[in-house]
């Protein structure tokens, strides 16, 4: 038993030690249809392999001092695209960070761009990268919500039982 | 018949009254106030100042909170020696009932504490709340929570001269089991969901539904619900200001807050429900509604479009399902904890 729980706790230590790096998810493709400034633009992304579900968008002017929130939306993707109006109020260094997936199974791409005064098509080209390192199954995040799910089932039948118990323990005490 | 004398049963062989006296509920109170403060601190900190140590002020509290949990979990089940109709005896122990929930709680957390830190080497960062080991945090602190609640109940029963003062503390954990349970939420909350929208506003019609409709039925007060979600909101309410002030005058968090879920209507529903002896279906449905309405008019308000149409209709639909279900759970409970049986 002692070396099981040796090999165990050596095996945990390989891995932990092991360089972690990140899985890569598909590419993105940022269209900003600029029609100049308090006028609605249109951005466009496109996602290669398409990307299925939602994606978010936090879409922010990048100042001197640091940043600031701008708007944040979540849309699902449809054919791996999805469009949205903004009217951008100023000119400068602005940001858009981008996500999908769920949980740890998560992809993230942040892109930069800088805006002058005039209305101008730009395309702007950018990789998801993933939360979870390379190595990593796939398995692994459901592997953790299944262990999740068991504690979870153990503690509703233990408060179920304590309940019953309870209601019980008080039916023996009604005077007769 | 198997039955003994109310009088009977009713005696406490012991030098300690309460768990009031004891030092559990106050303690255990502050603990799990002390989490929800320290999370929704801490999910502030990460979005707008990044990753961090491990002694930070906020993780400081949830630190807190988890020990307050556990230590308070084992000194009651040591210290509390009654023998009451309504503890458990297990060999030389004497278990109240919600101990054994609050002790379930705090093994969770022991579990939570080395597995997830062993999760994090493995497997990289997770910056959400919905990560598995996460959600096993979260479900300790919870089930702790929903301990306390069960222990004031049983408190109440075995200590009728202190009935009022447990029944103060039955709303004060009504109110903390919500705070835990819209806790879940709080990526959403925060803008920045990592799960799909729909299971979010499923989640936030329906949860709220239990504890609702648990202390209207439970009536220690006679708008209890009412109570609770005005307590609730308060809380949040000074969880905000606490971020504003830490944010403007210490530099400890950033300009991101959460939304605070209103569930004020769902709260004088839930009394009123009970009020006109409304079955649990019914209630669960109306009260899955009410929080849904609620919740998308202060949506529209804020001007945050992301409750797009097909999220609406599945998190409806989800959220009607679930909120029955935690309706006819919550009656259960009320048949077992109800103070008046």
């Amino acid at each position: 038993m002692r070396r099981v729980i040796l090999l165990l706790l050596l095996l945990c230590g390989s891995l932990a030690m092991a360089q972690w790096q990140g899985k890569q998810g598909s590419s993105v493709t940022l269209t900003i249809d600029y029609q100049g400034l308090n006028q609605p633009s249109t951005l466009t992304v496109i996602t290669s392999p398409e990307v299925k579900g939602e994606l978010l968008i936090d879409l922010h002017f990048r100042g001197p001092d640091e940043a600031r929130l701008g708007k944040t939306l979540v849309r699902p993707l449809r054919n791996g695209e999805l469009s949205f109006p903004y009217t951008f109020d100023q000119t400068g260094e602005w940001g858009v960070w981008m996500r999908y997936g769920t949980g740890i199974d998560t992809y993230q791409e942040y892109i930069r761009f800088t805006l002058a005064e005039g209305p101008r098509v730009r395309n702007y080209g950018g990789l998801f990268e993933g939360d979870l390192a390379s190595s990593v199954p796939g398995f692994v995040q459901p592997l953790g919500f299944a262990i999740f799910g068991f504690l979870l089932l153990i503690s509703l039948v233990t408060l179920i039982f304590t309940i019953r118990w309870v209601a019980h323990k008080k039916r023996l005490i009604q005077p007769v | 018949m198997d039955s003994v004398s109310l009088k009977q049963a009713k005696q406490i062989k012991s030098a300690v009254n309460d768990l009031w006296h004891l030092g559990t509920l106050p303690v255990l109170a502050l603990g799990t106030l002390s989490g929800v403060l320290g999370i929704y601190w801490d999910i502030a900190w990460h979005i707008d100042k990044g990753r961090d140590s491990f002694f930070t002020p906020p993780h400081n509290f949830i630190y807190s909170a988890m020990l307050i949990v556990l230590v308070m979990a084992v000194y009651t089940l040591i210290r509390d020696r009654r023998q009451s109709h309504l503890h458990f005896k297990l060999g030389s122990l004497r278990l109240q009932p919600g101990i054994i929930i609050v002790a379930l709680g705090a093994a969770i957390t022991l579990f939570f504490a080395p597995a997830d830190d062993l999760w994090h080497r493995l497997f990289g960062a997770d910056i959400t709340l919905w990560a598995p080991m996460h959600l096993i945090g979260l479900l300790g602190l919870t089930l702790a929570t929903l301990g306390g609640f069960i222990a004031t109940q049983i408190e109440a029963d075995l200590n009728p001269e202190q009935k009022r003062l447990f029944q103060n503390l039955s709303i004060y954990f009504a109110i903390m089991f919500l705070a835990w349970c819209m806790l879940l939420l709080a990526e959403y909350e925060f803008g920045v969901p990592v799960f799909p929208m729909w299971v979010g506003i499923a989640l936030l019609s329906a949860l709220p539904s239990f504890i609702l409709f648990l202390i209207a039925k439970l009536r220690p007060f006679l708008y209890a619900a009412t109570l609770t979600s005005l307590g609730f909101t308060l809380f949040r309410l000074l969880i905000a200001a606490w971020l504003i002030f830490s944010d403007s005058r210490l530099d400890w968090a950033g300009e991101t807050r959460p939304a605070i879920p209103l569930l004020i209507v769902t709260g004088i529903l839930a009394d009123w429900l009970v009020q006109r002896k409304v079955n649990w279906l019914l209630a669960g449905l109306i009260l899955a509604v009410s929080s849904f309405l609620s919740n998308w008019l202060l949506v529209l308000t804020l001007g945050n479009g992301n409750w797009y149409l097909q999220a609406l209709a599945w998190g409806l639909v989800g959220g009607l399902v679930l909120s029955v279900l935690l309706s006819r759970l919550a009656v259960a409970s009320a048949r077992a904890l109800d103070l008046r049986s």
